[in-house]
């Protein structure tokens, strides 16, 4: 029973870093129906940003405000100047642009920080609270999730609650009625790639120093898995995302404790292929927008 | 007087297809004009020129006097225009009452307020809507996106209002109210509405004037009592 309370708990810190990732892909599928390949590597570069900072300045806060504003800024230049151009044409330009974008950046950090690891301190103490002798969770799992959480509410507050909301939401479900409405469609568009790009930043944060350290292609693996998360969501909703995210982190935490650490990519593979078979739009999205 | 909306010399089309030839046509302020043709006629593409969805290869589009040549799409709501496109455009993933407050989201600062009281009044005008504000866009039958749609476009109160195929889909009885409701628009609110549609006996019923467009060019023009009674005319373009 300790083994299992600690997996879960282990799974829903690590699943939050997924949500992360996936909130990600999803805010930019559903208004531009572009899947960001590249959108681990801007969370690599935002996490450069932020050990750079660090360094300079010796405030974790600052490097870490700085890594979430370097998010901000590194979707609004992407999407302008590679996916503004990509508009009408078929889906695989922007998957190859993703890719390319993805290859361009870690050879880039590797040329500017090289490829040595790096430890990215946390944020937060990694001493677990106990519970007899079962290790339940630490400071840094209660902010990992505290965070993730936290973005979700406030993203779910700015989509219904405001005007902005629903600009970026018209936007994305029907760019013309919404230009026609008076949005200025391209930069809703261009705010939630910058969005994206600050909870990327902030998954990227989160997840690095975890024990993976940094280095150019440090978030791939952690892309793989919040893409899987975003499909099991159903790649259009947010909450989606964030459910798919967490079950990902649990199922695989799960397939590492219980059946050992070679399985884990695979658990990751079952997860995609059963939700897929059982539900192919994924479990949050609405059967009725994918009917033709 | 200068017209609500004058369009001249306006050529367009779809790459190297041309589909309208030097169109021309002028609304005066609180009158009705009815775009008629056959299918493939050009008048889809003739609104969607207007309100800039399609930019024209050639000619002028005046809005109260205004050149609309470099003004874009998003802005033209907030000079007096507003394009209630084929299908009708309401917003299925949004609900009742965020498609109704999407009207009003051009207005800036105090005159807010105002957009809060054009939804109001839609409510009362259609009162399917004020009982099903929080159902969906896509659970909505027919005939209420048809009064969503229209309302709104109403919230945005525009000077000049396109209309694409309004009846399309709707049963007959649905399509006399909304008709006659256009007549008040042009009559208490001195509207000038551009519509086109399928449905010619309704549409010259209502307008004041017509013209006939076929082939991407106006075929004829005049007062829309005369084109009803022109049977020659009904019979070469629009087939009855």
């Amino acid at each position: 029973m300790d083994r299992f309370i600690f997996l879960t708990f282990n799974g829903l810190s690590i699943g939050m870093v997924y949500a992360g990732v996936a909130l990600a892909l999803v805010l930019i599928w559903r208004s531009t129906r572009v899947l960001n390949f590249a959108q681990g590597a801007m969370a690599t570069a935002c996490a450069y940003v932020a050990i750079t900072v660090q360094q300079h300045t010796g405030s974790y806060w600052l490097g870490f405000a700085a890594a979430l504003v370097a998010g901000f800024v590194l979707g609004v230049l992407i999407e302008r100047i590679f996916f503004r151009r990509l508009e009408g044409a078929p889906p695989l330009n922007s998957i190859v642009v993703g890719v390319g974008l993805l290859i361009l950046i870690e050879a880039g950090l590797g040329m500017i920080y090289g490829v040595a690891n790096r430890p990215l301190q946390n944020a937060f103490s990694k001493i677990d609270y106990k519970l007899g002798h079962a290790a339940l969770f630490s400071n840094q799992d209660i902010f990992t999730v505290g965070s993730v959480l936290g973005v979700m509410v406030l993203f779910a507050a700015l989509f219904t609650r405001t005007d902005l909301g629903l600009r970026m939401r018209a936007a994305a479900y029907a760019p013309e009625v919404a230009r026609l409405l008076g949005v200025r469609v391209g930069r809703m568009l261009t705010l939630g790639w910058a969005l994206a790009g600050v909870v990327g930043a902030l998954a990227g944060l989160l997840v690095i120093p975890t024990g993976l350290g940094l280095y150019p292609a440090a978030i791939d693996g952690v892309f793989v898995l919040g893409f899987t998360g975003a499909v099991v969501g159903g790649l259009e909703s947010p909450a989606g995302a964030v459910v798919g995210g967490v079950t990902t982190g649990l199922v695989l935490s799960y397939a590492q404790g219980y059946i050992g650490s070679d399985v884990t990519q695979l658990a990751a593979l079952v997860l995609l292929v059963a939700v897929l078979l059982v539900r192919p739009e994924g479990l949050f999205s609405s059967t009725r927008a994918r009917q033709v | 007087m200068t017209a609500a909306l004058e369009v001249a010399g306006l050529s367009a089309g779809y790459g190297r297809v041309q589909v309208l030839h030097d169109v021309g046509l002028s609304i005066e302020p609180a009158s009705i004009t009815a775009v008629l043709g056959a299918n493939g006629a050009g008048k889809t593409t003739l609104l969607r020129c207007i309100s800039g969805l399609l930019p024209a290869t050639a000619g002028k589009i005046l809005l109260h006097g205004k050149d609309l040549a470099d003004v874009p799409v998003s802005s033209l709501v907030g000079l007096g225009m507003t394009h209630v496109p084929e299908g009708r455009g309401v917003i299925g993933e949004l609900t009742v009452d965020e498609n109704l407050r999407l009207g009003g989201l051009w207005r800036q600062g105090a005159s807010r307020r105002e957009s809060k009281q054009a939804i109001a009044d839609v409510y009362a005008l259609f009162e399917p809507l004020a009982r099903r504000r929080s159902h969906h866009g896509h659970q909505l039958s027919g005939g209420e996106r048809q009064m969503l749609a229209l309302g709104r476009a109403l919230v945005a109160r525009p000077s000049v209002l396109l209309l694409d195929e309004p009846s399309l889909g709707l049963a007959p009885g649905v399509v006399a109210n909304m008709l006659g409701f256009l007549s008040r628009l042009r009559n208490e609110r001195e509207m000038a509405i551009l519509l086109v549609e399928q449905n010619v006996h309704s549409a010259l019923s209502i307008a004041d004037e017509g013209i006939v467009i076929s082939l991407g060019r106006v075929v004829v023009r005049g007062r829309a009592s005369e084109l009803q009674d022109d049977a020659d005319l009904r019979h070469a373009y629009l087939g009855f």
